[in-house]
């Protein structure tokens, strides 16, 4: 890997992932006896620390309905992030905590999210733990519904997010369960109905 | 900003210890020190070679450029640049009472200072170095496949380039115009068993790179990609030719070796319907081997249901239609993603039907449902394109991205030459399966999907049901229901392929027996 001409939304993109590890990856890749850092131990997300008179935020938090079909909105109240970031992994851990109601949960069993970052093209880089692949079912309902509701969560209440790119322990990935191509971002989408 | 590529380094790692910056003609070596297992500059360095001063106050560490500032903070991974925050791989540390900062700070700041543009980070010889507009080659860059080694000359412009190849182990890659700066003039070596190594040296108006290789070498391809121009050579060990996805490039026709610039050799971009109908169809049983795909509550795997629809499909095709039909796989094995939609292409298939089975854990899903490919909004945002082709994502970097930037175009043409068809069919496959099966039908639905993303004819990916609906389960393991299926989707397809020949005016053949 090499330092090179790039434009500064790409350099700050591929900056940051290299940070989040893809650079780690390839280094491993490229020099066999390179040993990657540990990564930070990861635990469950907390419940938001809402203190009392405390403002939340409501949110929109999409889960799937119980046929696994289509996406559906849960609202909830979450503690106000200083930063647009700091939003967005809130929004996560929700939507990793699972839907309250009757509606379906999106996220394997597991599955955390390791770093966050927003470009200034408002592509936001989610890098998951493992457990997002390998905990998965499988399945292109599933799959789908895993991707959008991720994205539709962050882009329908984070006005700066525009699309997302998914990684998966600092890497770039083919795909979640092997159907739907993840190497580039995913713009929001409310509806699996078919459009040309 | 730039940065980048920062590669890990453990403590022992030979290569930590000093990194070079090359301004001019200056050079100035700049100590690291591995902490933590990241590598780290001194942020006094820093400055010393961006013409920054560092104030320090509270655990807060400003570099103050002539134009901008950095600001960093004490034990916090992330730092200010402008009005923009970037994580950092690691957070700034005092030690021994100097600010450390993690390697990428020092390209970062060298972005800033001289313009990212400008400012090239040489891996290999661990080199910074801040590019001058005369110097028209940029960067050599090299990466070893199982198959053949890469070497790539990033260029500032498209230049002409000249391999001189016999049967002796040394090539010569004459770039004209290639003007090299300092850092490139140092050899490079490779030593990957194919390729020892690249030395450079400037013959007037142009750069000459004499490749020295191990006896064992194979075929040679020189081709030129763009964004960012380049200039790639593959060197193929011993009898290994190019195969697979990587084929699609064309090597360079000899004829074309000398001189030659220009745009990348293009593959030829996917033909029409062929004229005499439906004759070749591929079906693609998902998963396989390793990749089980998805399980159900009793044990049974999608890999093994999808491909006994597939084996009693092929033969409903081939008695019934007297088609020619191909499998992407057979048995029980892993094949890739690209590979089945290349089985395809080689086949030059007619249309490519992917088989799967679905799964909804924690919900009552069931039924069957069809899919086509349809991009993702983004693929035509022209910004995010350039954004993912500049991505270092790749095992070799950008040198691969150009080459999907090719592919991509050609693709965005099968896809709108396929999307109806691709879409028709989907809808035929969803109108038997509901005639057929008396189970809930989830309609037609499309999606970015990889399986059908590479295929030069129409295509579709059906889900027969839910192996984790424990009743639609408990259907898959019966072998008159996955014949059913096969079923189905024959009628499908001969449906498909009626109203396909009619608008193409053939007359089908008439089915043997």
């Amino acid at each position: 890997m090499d330092l090179r001409r790039l434009s500064r939304p790409a350099a700050i993109a591929a900056a940051t992932l290299a940070l989040l590890g893809v650079g780690v990856l390839l280094g491993r890749l490229m020099a066999p006896s390179g040993v990657g850092p540990e990564p930070p131990p990861l635990t469950a997300p907390e419940p938001p620390p809402l203190a009392p008179g405390e403002s939340g935020r409501a949110v929109r938090l999409f889960f799937a309905d119980p046929d696994n079909t289509a996406l559906r909105e849960e609202s909830r109240q979450v503690p106000q992030g200083v930063t647009p970031t700091e939003e967005a992994r809130r929004l996560l851990d929700e939507l990793i905590r699972g839907p309250g109601g009757e509606l379906a949960p999106t996220i394997p069993e597991g599955a955390r999210v390791r770093q966050l970052y927003i470009d200034g093209e408002g592509t936001a880089y989610v890098d998951f733990t493992r457990e997002l692949q390998a905990n998965h079912a499988g399945g292109t309902a599933g799959e789908l519904l895993t991707i959008y509701s991720i994205v539709d969560t962050l882009a329908s209440n984070l006005e700066l997010v525009k699309r997302v790119q998914l990684l998966v322990e600092g890497a770039e990935i083919t795909t979640l369960a092997g159907h739907i191509d993840a190497r580039r971002p995913f713009t929001p989408r409310y509806s699996f109905e078919s459009t040309r | 900003m730039l940065l980048l590529s920062v590669r890990s380094v453990r403590a022992e790692d030979s290569r930590a210890g000093a990194v070079e910056v090359l301004h001019g003609d200056r050079w100035k070596a700049i100590p690291t020190e591995v902490i933590r297992g990241k590598e780290y500059v001194p942020l006094e360095q820093v400055a010393a070679v961006t013409e920054g001063t560092v104030q320090r106050s509270n655990g807060r560490f400003v570099l103050r450029l002539p134009k901008g500032a950095l600001v960093l903070t004490e034990n916090v991974p992330r730092i200010q640049v402008g009005s923009r925050e970037v994580a950092l791989a690691a957070p700034p540390v005092l030690q021994g009472g100097q600010v450390w900062v993690p390697l990428e700070v020092l390209t970062i700041a060298m972005g800033e200072r001289y313009g990212e543009e400008r400012v090239f980070w040489d891996d290999v010889r661990r080199i910074l170095w801040v590019g001058s507009t005369e110097h028209t080659l940029r960067l050599v860059r090299y990466r070893t496949y199982p198959e053949y080694t890469r070497i790539v000359w990033e260029t500032s412009r498209p230049l002409e380039f000249v391999l001189r190849e016999d049967e002796t182990r040394t090539l010569t890659m004459e770039v004209r115009g290639g003007i090299l700066p300092p850092a490139l003039l140092r050899p490079l070596p490779v030593n990957d068993g194919l390729v020892r190594g690249v030395e450079a040296s400037q013959a007037g108006g142009a750069a000459r790179f004499v490749i020295q290789t191990e006896a064992a070498r194979g075929f040679t391809r020189a081709f030129a990609l763009k964004t960012p121009d380049r200039i790639v050579l593959d060197l193929y060990r011993g009898k290994a030719v190019p195969s697979g996805p990587a084929a699609e490039l064309a090597p360079t026709p000899p004829a074309a070796r000398t001189p030659s610039a220009g745009p990348a050799p293009s593959p030829t971009p996917p033909a029409g319907p062929s004229p005499g109908g439906i004759r070749t169809i591929v079906i693609d049983p998902g998963h396989g081997g390793r990749d089980s795909g998805a399980v159900g509550s009793r044990g049974l795997k999608e890999k093994d249901v999808v491909l006994d629809i597939a084996l009693r499909l092929r033969k409903l095709i081939q008695d019934r239609l007297g088609l020619r039909v191909m499998l992407t796989r057979s048995e029980d094995v892993f094949v890739s993603l690209e590979e089945r939609t290349a089985i395809a292409n080689r086949a030059k298939a007619d249309f490519f039907l992917s088989i799967h089975v679905n799964a909804a854990p924690k919900s009552r899903a069931s039924g069957f449902e069809t899919y086509f490919l349809s991009k993702e909004p983004s693929d035509s945002d022209a910004r995010a394109s350039a954004i993912r082709e500049n991505l270092p994502l790749t095992e070799e970097g950008m040198g691969a991205r150009g080459q999907d930037s090719v592919k991509a175009i050609l693709w965005d043409m099968a896809y709108a030459l396929y999307t109806r068809e691709s879409a028709e069919l989907a809808g035929m496959m969803l109108e038997e399966l509901d005639k057929i099966l008396s189970v809930n039908n989830r309609g037609v639905k499309s999606g970015p999907f990889f399986v059908l993303m590479g295929a030069a004819m129409p295509s579709a990916l059906v889900e027969v049901a839910f192996i984790s609906n424990s009743q639609e389960e408990r259907k898959l393991q019966d072998e008159g229901y996955r014949q059913r299926v096969a079923e189905a989707l024959l009628m499908g397809i001969t449906k498909f392929r009626t109203r396909y020949e009619k608008r193409l005016g053939v007359v089908p053949a008439s089915p043997p027996g």
